[in-house]
């Protein structure tokens, strides 16, 4: 018998029940933690692929407003603008809304130049001037079985009616959402729509020639159409990206809160629990002390048991981690975003090691006010 | 009883004063004291009389307001917590009315509590257990833990762990206090056997006089004071 083996007993045999809820929470605080920090991680990355040289201009209104052609070939003439292109979000169900991936309308020649896309399979000139054709990500291609020559049909929503694509090319490029992404000529959505719908744009995406030079460029675009029907919005790639994923960069920030609030949780949920046992426990602790232990040994015991129930919890937590990220992951790729989405070794690690740590934290209060008891007193308290 | 007349105890003008509410309580007031090596005291009186109070201050987990208090040899009050501590932990042997065993140690393990201070090896504190679960009866629970016995069976445990550091003197405040008669005839028993055949000075709480005359000496206190 040791001092440890005491702790090891009275965080798990002592009352069964309160250790297995107080586990289990720890056990739902680590995965929530894992899965927050994951899937910020993955969305950092995401937006941290997007090229520095890029800046995005939309409808100062709202992503959803349109601007007109004539824009593009103004932010063309803009200095330190060395490429441009355009593209409109087009949304659509192919066969099921749940078979969910990003589909732009964009012109051909500037948009392989900007995204810098390459090739996979099919030819480049067939992407130029096939009317009807269209390029898939490599991810899209293996996850749907798309080949050269498919038809695949869209329904439309944004812009109604039945549409159909043929595939000319299967395409890759450093900015890795590009595998999930399907982009087909401007000109044939366009000559597709109403009169009253044509020539609009969603966004024009500008590469700089200077990175550093971007605020200026950014600034010299809106002061262009400032005062305009249409005032735009520009921005770097990578911030455009972030809220594009979240919905607003306010998520963002909850989530982080979020995170810090789920640790706080875990800490009093165990704080909680190891100060109850404590306090049931006086007398024995009073015993304990009577016999001859000191209050160092009362001190360790108790925060053996604390980091051991922290410990517990966040290394049944990883384990679970482990199937529910891949899980998660697979679905979120589906729907297109966070394709990246996998449980890391280092997260794990990390998620152990701080629930144990805070196991530790959270048994300090109760351990010293335990081990400062007087004996006479701790021995009174009974039951 | 087998006393060489020499003291184990020595009180005098023991004094105990708590303050509750800025009122000041005298516990203990004046307390002269004697106790013979190898004497098994009863330690009779009401309830608030301060029966507790002298015994802690004896076992060394209280500490007296004014006056001397020597036991096995040592001014008890001159000494640090830490050195106290030590000090319970070679010379004192405890005995609670609620017998206060750790619940989730078996009865084997649970002996060898005040082992685990010492500097024994590990088959050297299994030889002591095995010897003290021996002498309370107890060889064939030792793997059983405090829910599986009796109340009886629980206080012969704790009284095992009493005696398996081998102590000066053993201090117990109410042992029967919990029991039906005859695990408390059992207990009694146990004490005056630990008495008669091994020597042990012990000193005992209790408000039953049919517990007391187990003792070979009875004393009474009635607030504060020895009479
Ligand atoms: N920490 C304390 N603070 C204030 N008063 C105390 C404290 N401890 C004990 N007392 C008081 O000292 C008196 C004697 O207490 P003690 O426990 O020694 O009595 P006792 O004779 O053992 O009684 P019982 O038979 O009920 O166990 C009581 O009046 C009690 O209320
Ligand atoms: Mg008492």
């Amino acid at each position: 018998m040791t001092l440890t083996g005491i702790a090891l007993r009275n965080a798990y045999l002592r009352n069964g029940t309160r250790s297995f809820l107080t586990v289990a929470g720890t056990v739902i605080a680590a995965l929530a933690f894992i899965f927050l920090r994951t899937v910020l991680s993955a969305w950092f990355a995401q937006s941290e692929a997007s090229a520095s040289d890029r800046v995005v201009t939309r409808n100062a209104i709202s992503i959803t407003s349109p601007l007109p052609l004539a824009y593009a070939e103004k932010v063309k003439q803009i200095p330190g603008v060395t490429k441009v292109t355009y593209s409109n979000w087009f949304q659509g169900v192919y066969k099921d809304p749940k078979n969910f991936f990003a589909r732009f309308a964009t012109e051909p020649e500037s948009a392989l130049d900007v995204f810098g896309i390459r090739f996979v399979q099919g030819k480049r000139e067939d992407f130029l001037h096939e009317r009807q054709g269209c390029i898939v990500g490599t991810e899209l291609a293996k996850k749907y079985g798309f080949k050269l020559g498919d038809i695949i049909p869209i329904q439309g929503d944004i812009y109604p009616g039945d549409w159909a694509f043929k595939v000319v090319g299967i395409i890759e490029a450093d900015d890795a959402s590009i595998s999930n992404t399907m982009y087909f000529q401007w000109a044939y959505l366009n000559e597709g729509l109403p009169d009253r719908r044509k020539n609009q744009i969603g966004i024009i995406t500008t590469t700089v020639q200077n990175p550093n030079d971007s605020p200026k460029v950014i600034k010299a675009i809106d002061d262009l159409f400032a005062n305009s029907d249409n005032e735009t919005h520009t921005e770097t790639e990578k911030s455009f990206r972030l809220p594009l994923l979240a919905g607003s960069s306010v998520v963002l920030d909850a989530l982080l809160v979020v995170r810090v609030v789920i640790l706080a949780i875990m800490a009093l949920s165990l704080g909680n629990t190891l100060a109850m046992g404590l306090r049931e426990r006086t007398s024995e602790l009073g015993a304990m002390r009577a016999i001859g232990f000191l209050p160092k040994h009362i001190l360790s015991l108790t925060i053996s048991e604390g980091t051991l129930l922290g410990l517990t919890g966040g290394l049944l937590g990883t384990l679970l981690a482990v199937p529910f990220l891949n899980g998660v992951g697979k679905i979120m790729s589906q729907m297109g975003f966070l394709s990246n989405l996998h449980f890391q070794p280092v997260t794990g690690v990390v998620s152990v090691l701080l629930a144990g740590f805070i196991g530790f934290l959270a048994s300090l209060a109760p351990a010293l006010a335990a081990s400062k008891m007087d004996v006479v007193t701790a021995l009174r308290r009974q039951e | 009883m087998t006393t060489n007349g020499k003291s184990i105890v020595e009180i005098r003008n023991l004094r105990k004063v708590y303050t509750r509410d800025r009122q000041e309580v005298v516990v203990l007031d004046g307390i002269n004291l004697d106790i013979a090596e190898g004497a098994f005291e009863a330690l009779m009186g009401p309830s608030g009389s301060g029966k507790s109070t002298l015994l802690n201050l004896i076992a060394g987990i209280d500490a007296p307001t004014a006056g001397t208090l020597r036991v096995a040899g040592e001014d008890v009050s001159q000494l640090s917590e830490g050195q106290r501590a030590a000090w319970r932990a070679r010379h004192i042997g405890f005995i609670f009315q609620f017998y206060n065993l750790l619940p989730v140690l078996s009865a084997e393990e649970n002996v060898e509590m005040p082992l685990l201070l010492t500097s024994l090896s590990g088959a050297e504190r299994k030889k002591r257990v095995h010897t003290a679960l021996g002498l309370v009866g107890l060889s064939d629970r030792m793997d059983h833990t405090p829910k599986q016995l009796s109340g009886g069976q629980q206080q012969r445990v704790a009284i095992a762990r009493a005696l398996v550091a081998d102590p000066t003197i053993i201090v117990a405040d109410e042992p029967t206090g919990d029991l039906d008669r005859k695990s408390a005839e059992e207990v009694l028993q146990l004490l005056t056997t630990l008495n008669k055949t091994m020597g042990k000075t012990i000193v005992m709480v209790t408000h039953d006089a049919h517990a007391a005359e187990a003792a070979t000496v009875q004393r009474r206190l009635d607030k504060g004071v020895l009479t």
